[in-house]
């Protein structure tokens, strides 16, 4: 064989050899411990949950990369980076209120994906389960615990391609069926009937009263504000430039993210709109890129999650746009107040 | 004058693809910048396939980073593919610029690693694999023709297409094996396509020689459209009809959709269908290339288009009901295997040896900005007037499309020949 022969093989050897040195010494619990806490281990002792405690705690899908990956914890609001205790229940999003929790889930089924959202109870029992027709993405449950929203994007095949879609469904909590897509909601625009067949609708956020909801649909390149009716499955464009709305739990304030594209590169930042007086309020202090629908821990701190070399930490800043953002849960995502 | 003795041609045709012949007129270079091609073509296509699932449930990002990313410069990538292939006429180095853009996408699976939830590193890892793909596009198919005899350019690009469809197959599928052996590990998704990558680039520096252009070719010194377009009576007519039917073509995102709202596939299934019209194009295109070299180029570009156009009717016709989909599938694979390679070679032929890079760089980027046109107006049609009227006027502007072209063509060729 010819020496070039020879260097093919070689780099071919090489090939086999990096994979084969990463898969082993990145492995859960296999030769190295590249994908092991190296510290916070006291900040994460285990305890074992039953049920949920007696409110208010915070709800999280866990990141501490060892056996309780992904699954469900719960912390106090008094101590949120302390000691969290883990539920029965792993999810890739997690959202719960008043008594009734949805966990979405992905899952293999032969050589498909499938994924699910599974509906549960106080006591971490699954009632129900709804099939999902994509990776899950959103979910939030109504303060009053009869609706819950989820969205979840349709399998794209190349990113070369702008063929990215979202479908967002409202899910019957109490009979554990879907009862509607928003794509069939009559929607309007300055009192106009509004429709295009590039709709996309995501992340709902409910009002007290889950009848009423507010959620981003995009169309071309705009993000509309959208208020929805779900009994009279309708919703009315009320802003645009809102991505991802968050209600306060006041209902008084929406916080969401807007997308830019400037000096600071590609990303978005967190805003924070009055819905009386329409006044809005950019959260300059966080200057690193939030994509995420926020949560509020109460009606004047929004959470939302960084990335972070572990997965992602969850992060707390005040509405007033000047207090610098602080560090509240790490290795932690998907955080849920539970009041 | 355009006339089809089909069965005498299909006799011969069939005989030609047989025939030892022109298997040997298939030149080394052809076969290892295939290599290339299917190692690199898996290893991007198995990253751009787990990419939503890595960004939303990996990092609970969202994957219309990648819509922003793709607005901000759409005729940035196409430009590059012209830049490309002008330097690699300047430099005389061909194969240095494809190993370049080879070894940028190939290090920017293992840059996925390294930028985590970070948004400014995302947006650049996306952009140097963009930018990586548009730079060796050009030089890649320069060295094809260059290496290749001119009665069998057709079937050398076959060759290539074949294998490029061959990973593009694969890539995904290899991904999901991945993924359902070691679930959520996408870090090792990317460490084994960044070494598929390596060995890649490693088999086109190993294997592939530079292809020295004639000693007595001068090397152009405006290789800018200034100088090259108004000097080539042939590029221009070839472009023009390249450009004229990519305009009048309907993008494959676009036709997946249309199959979806007629009910006849999953939303969740579409990933399959890109698998079935590769696996069309991977089985058709060798003997589509061979049939051009053998029939006229053009006349098999045309029919490609044709083909195209009865995939139109068909979708169209909502009474085919469930074999509309195979139908369609095997009518787009056929479509794309007698005219993406038939079109560089058809180009490749009407250009002297030192302007092939410039000239395919020109053709690469013309027939992407018609893609892009094309399919901004189908997107505005199907918004503002509904689905059934933007296929009609893409179904009627087609044949008028392949009319014209069929009219230009072989007066383009011609000139070739007698050149």
């Amino acid at each position: 064989m010819s020496a070039r022969g020879w260097i093919l093989v070689a780099v071919v050897a090489a090939a086999v050899l990096l994979v084969a040195a990463y898969a082993w010494t990145s492995a859960p619990g296999g030769g190295g411990s590249a994908g092991l806490p190296s510290s916070g281990a006291g900040e994460t002792r285990i305890g074992r949950l039953d049920a949920v405690p007696a409110p208010p705690f915070l709800l999280v899908r866990s990141l501490v990369p060892d056996g309780t990956h992904g699954r469900v914890a719960i912390a106090p609001l008094t101590a949120p980076d302390g000691p969290r205790y883990f539920a029965p229940l792993t999810c890739e999003r997690v959202f719960y209120a008043a008594g009734q929790g949805v966990c979405l889930t992905i899952g293999v089924q032969g050589i498909r994906t499938v994924y699910a959202a599974e509906i549960f109870d106080a006591s971490f029992a699954v009632r129900g389960r709804v099939r999902l027709t994509g990776v899950p993405s959103r979910v939030r449950v109504a303060p009053d615990g009869k609706l819950a929203g989820v969205t979840v994007f349709e399998e794209g095949h190349s990113y070369a391609e702008r063929g990215y879609s979202t479908r967002t469904t409202l899910i019957d909590l109490g009979a554990a069926a879907e009862i509607a897509d928003l794509e069939s909601f009559a929607v309007t625009r300055d009192g106009q009937p509004f429709h295009a067949v590039d709709f996309n609708f995501w992340g709902v956020t409910f009002t007290k009263d889950s009848n009423r909801f507010y959620a981003t649909l995009g169309s071309g390149d705009v993000k509309y504000l959208v208020e929805g009716d779900v009994n009279a499955r309708t919703a009315r464009v009320v802003a645009s430039g809102v991505e991802c709305p968050s209600l306060s739990p006041d209902n008084t304030r929406i916080a969401y993210k807007k997308a830019h594209t400037d000096a600071r590169g590609i990303g978005w930042t967190l805003h924070v709109l009055e819905l009386e007086t329409r006044a809005d309020t950019a959260l300059a202090a966080e200057t690193r890129s939030v994509d995420d629908q926020v949560e509020w821990l109460d009606d004047r701190r929004v959470m939302y999650h960084q990335p972070s070399s572990k997965g992602a930490d969850i992060w707390v800043m005040d509405i007033d746009g000047r207090t610098p953002p602080a560090l509240l849960v790490p290795m932690a995502y998907s955080p849920a107040v539970v009041r | 004058m355009y006339s089809f003795d089909w069965t005498g041609d299909f006799r011969a045709w069939l005989a030609n693809v047989r025939r030892r012949q022109t298997w040997r007129q298939i030149a080394p270079n052809v076969w290892f910048i295939g290599l290339t091609s299917l190692l690199t073509d898996i290893s991007s296509e198995m990253v751009a396939s787990i990419l939503p699932l890595y960004l939303v449930l990996g990092l609970g990002l969202s994957p219309f980073l990648f819509g922003i990313v793709d607005g901000l410069y759409p005729g940035v990538t196409a430009l590059v593919r012209w830049g490309g292939g002008a330097l690699g006429d300047r430099t005389r180095q061909h194969k240095g610029l494809a190993a370049a853009g080879y070894g940028v996408s190939a290090l920017s699976r293992l840059v996925w690693l390294l930028v985590g939830g970070h948004v400014p590193g995302i947006v650049a890892t996306v952009t140097a694999d963009r930018v990586g793909k548009g730079v060796r596009t050009a030089p890649r198919d320069a060295l094809i023709s260059l290496s290749s005899p001119p009665n069998a350019l057709g079937a050398a690009f076959g060759v290539h297409r074949a294998m490029d469809a061959a990973g593009a197959m694969f890539g995904p599928l290899t991904a999901a094996l991945i993924l359902l052996v070691a679930p959520q590990r996408f870090d090792l998704v990317f460490v084994i396509s960044f070494a598929l990558g390596v060995v890649g680039l490693a088999v086109l520096l190993l294997f592939v020689r530079n292809q020295p252009t004639a000693t007595g070719d001068a090397v152009p010194t405006s290789p800018l459209l200034t100088g090259l377009l108004p000097r080539h009576r042939a590029l221009r007519l070839t472009l023009l009809a390249g450009c004229a039917l990519s305009l009048a073509t309907i993008s494959d995102a676009f036709i997946y959709l249309l199959l979806q709202r007629r009910g006849l596939v999953a939303a969740s299934a579409i990933p399959f269908l890109y698998v079935g019209t590769s696996a069309t194009y991977l089985v058709l295109a060798v003997p589509m290339g061979t049939l051009a070299d053998r029939l006229a180029r053009w006349k098999v570009f045309a029919l490609g288009h044709v083909m195209l156009a009865v995939a139109y009717g068909v979708l169209l016709m909502p009474a085919f009901g469930w074999p509309a989909l195979p139908i369609v599938l095997l009518l787009l694979g056929a479509y794309y295997a007698s005219t993406d390679g038939v079109l560089s070679a058809m180009t490749s032929a009407v250009l002297p040896r030192a302007e092939r890079g410039s000239g395919l760089g020109l053709l690469a980027t013309a027939t992407s900005l018609g893609k892009m046109g094309a399919s901004l107006l189908f997107g505005w049609l199907w918004s503002s007037r509904g689905e059934t009227t933007a296929l009609l006027v893409f179904a009627a502007a087609l044949p008028v499309a392949i009319l014209a072209s069929v009219m230009i063509l072989p007066r383009a060729q011609q000139e070739i020949i007698a050149a």
